[in-house]
């Protein structure tokens, strides 16, 4: 899983899933096991690696998320599809 | 409050239309089982739960739920592109169409629309939780009995 200006867009978008997923499955397991060591630093490994690679995303194909979001140029570009549920050709 | 994460919790991407699929899968967005209930039922029930930590699951698998059900309209939404009116009478996707076009309804397999009564909030912790467990049992028992291997794949997926 790491980021490079090299990777396409569904790849890095893949990367991002895999992260987000290992992030909400640390999540959701310390909802009930909120001491447990081993998964806080689980948890705060992969939402540091799902940061940096939202960001790469961000900088090179636009926002996923608007949290922080600064709009880089003169356009809005959350409105640029492809949206999520749209399959790429 | 929410906010919206412009991604997919998992890829979707159906090359091939099958529009009788489609009116299978659909039932997981607005069936009785379906993610739209599940995401309802846990944000609904959170309220009235004493334990912080029932509060904070409660929070996040109901959110979860959200995605998922983004998920199961991607499919359902790939599953139903470009139909032709041939494939559309054949498949029996027809009775779908008559009312929504390709248009995302929440609804069962049979038709039947999404209603608050597939889901309950008591008030009860025990009682509750029983209602979560059985809803997360009704899943599992549904993803066996969908007998098409291609569905099977697809409930895997998701």
């Amino acid at each position: 899983m790491n980021g490079s200006n090299n990777v396409s867009r569904q790849d890095l978008m893949r990367q991002i899933q895999m992260a987000s997923f290992a992030v909400k499955e640390a999540q959701l397991f310390l909802d009930t096991h909120p001491a447990e060591k081993e998964a806080i630093a689980y948890f705060n490994r992969y939402n540091k690696k799902k940061k940096e690679l939202c960001e790469e995303y961000c900088r090179r194909f636009g926002p996923i998320s608007l949290k922080n979001y600064e709009i880089p140029g003169d356009t809005w570009e959350w409105v640029k599809g492809p949206w999520p549920w749209e399959m790429e050709e | 409050m929410w906010t919206y994460d412009k991604k997919l919790q998992y890829p979707v991407k159906i090359a091939r239309p099958n529009p009788a699929m489609a009116r299978l899968i659909i039932t997981q967005f607005g069936g009785p089982d379906g993610e739209l209930g599940a995401s309802q039922r846990y944000l609904s029930q959170r309220y009235s739960m004493p334990y912080d930590e029932v509060k904070a699951t409660l929070t996040d698998i109901g959110t979860e739920e959200l995605a998922h059900m983004e998920m199961i309209c991607a499919i359902v939404h790939q599953l139903t592109r470009n139909l032709s009116e041939k494939q559309i009478k054949d498949s029996g996707f027809d009775t779908y169409f008559v009312d929504h076009t390709i248009g995302l309804y929440p609804t069962s397999a049979a038709g039947n629309p999404w209603t608050a009564s597939y889901i309950q909030s008591k008030g009860d912790v025990i009682c509750d939780l029983t209602e979560d467990l059985a809803a997360d049992a009704t899943k599992r028992k549904k993803t066996m009995k969908v007998s098409d291997k291609h569905a099977k794949k697809l409930h895997r997926q998701v």
